[in-house]
């Protein structure tokens, strides 16, 4: 790398210039630096850029922010009580013997064969069929239930057609008792319309 | 020094992969620090910082069994933060902040914080930390990132490289531009004047 370098010219050589850096900041390994090094005693230009990049890195190394200790530990606080990390089992390091794991499938095996045919379906044989649901239960109308009231629709449909008032087929067709729901219904439909 | 540290920090490995919390408990306070000052970094948000280094142990500590051991164990971490990094930023609706909040005294002061025998020569050398610090603050994110990674996290250039996700070659180009500039800006605007280095 010497011979890139003119006689007289104060400029450091273009190949050396990231390793004086590095080397400044203390990031060479210990054979980069001695081949630097080696460099650096014959070359001013490149010892006098390494003098000046020095002094930044030194510079720059003691404008390093305090950091506050305490916020430090109390960062650690949170891991003085830490549960233990769970152990992930895989196969691969499994622990149980060739044998047990064997035994175990075989028992598996047997145990879906006889749940299998325990489970068959009474379709397959017609004589064991079993009648599930025997009585169907009827549903009957309430005596209650006929009281029912014309929709407002049909009673105002039929006020229309008998030239006949609103309240008045409403009151015949009402009992009193169940007017006033049907009233305050009347209210909020008149005020829609 | 260094490969002592790592047979210690190998041994206490072997300890939180057998169950012993204590060990973890130890190794997570020696990164502690580092992981916040990365997290910082990143996010520039001290709140967010300190729940993403937090999320990280903790995340550290529930798959610390994946742990294959063919990185070295803060590389490992970093590449946790970058995770916990991504997933915040996605899910917060917290603001990034663009620049440190100057008024936190927390991070405004130097570390060489020692009493000095010139009152007025200490106050030089704050300033000098805070023009420095303003400078690289000033760099473009990617320079800024590498910089500060370095320089205030004490990350190793891989550890870089799994924070960021990048290459190494990336880091270790994007740390000389980000040095080259502000040695340009030295020479241009007297950075450290206290020093006298400059």
């Amino acid at each position: 790398m010497n011979e890139r370098q003119q006689p007289g010219e104060m400029q450091p050589c273009e190949s050396w210039l990231e390793a004086i850096s590095l080397l400044a900041a203390e990031c060479l390994t210990v054979l980069e630096e001695a081949e630097l090094r080696e460099h650096l005693a014959v070359c001013h230009a490149c010892l006098q850029r390494y003098e000046e990049i020095a002094k930044v890195c030194f510079n720059v190394r003691i404008a390093k922010p305090i950091v506050d200790q305490e916020r430090v530990l109390a960062m650690g606080q949170c891991l003085r009580h830490l549960p233990l990390p769970a152990k992930k089992v895989t196969w691969k390091n499994r622990s149980v013997p060739k044998r047990v794991a064997m035994l175990a499938t075989a028992v598996l095996v047997l145990v879906s064969l006889l749940s299998h045919l325990a489970s068959r379906r009474p379709e397959d044989n017609p004589d064991q069929r079993t009648t599930i649901v025997q009585v169907m239960p009827r549903l009957a109308p309430v005596e209650s239930a006929d009281l029912q009231l014309p929709t407002m629709f049909a009673l105002r449909r039929a006020a229309a057609e008998a030239d006949d008032t609103f309240d008045r087929l409403l009151a015949r067709y009402s009992e009193p008792s169940l007017l006033e729901p049907l009233n305050r219904h009347r209210f909020s439909l008149e005020s829609l319309q | 020094m260094t490969e002592r540290k790592n047979t210690f920090e190998v041994e206490l490995i072997r300890r939180v992969l057998a169950g012993e919390q204590q060990a973890f408990q130890q190794i997570a306070g020696q990164h502690a620090e580092q992981l916040f000052r990365c997290a910082l970094t990143l996010c520039r948000d001290r709140q967010l910082a300190e729940d993403i280094s937090q999320e990280t142990l903790l995340e550290a500590w529930r798959s610390i069994g994946r742990f294959d051991g063919r990185c070295r164990f803060s590389t490992w971490l970093y590449g946790i933060l970058r995770h916990r990094f991504l997933k915040a930023r996605k899910r917060s609706t917290r603001r990034i902040v663009a620049e440190l909040p100057s008024d936190d005294t927390r991070y405004s002061s130097p570390t060489n914080s020692q009493p000095a025998a010139d009152p007025s020569r200490d106050s030089e050398r704050a300033e000098d930390a805070e023009r420095v610090r303003n400078a690289v603050s000033a760099l473009p994110d990617e320079h800024r990132q590498v910089i500060e990674l370095r320089f205030f996290a004490d990350a190793k250039l891989d550890d870089i490289a799994a924070v960021l996700d990048i290459p190494l070659g990336t880091v270790k180009s994007r740390l000389h531009n980000g040095l080259e500039k502000l040695r340009q800006l030295n020479l241009a605007v007297n950075l450290f004047s206290a020093t006298g280095e400059s």
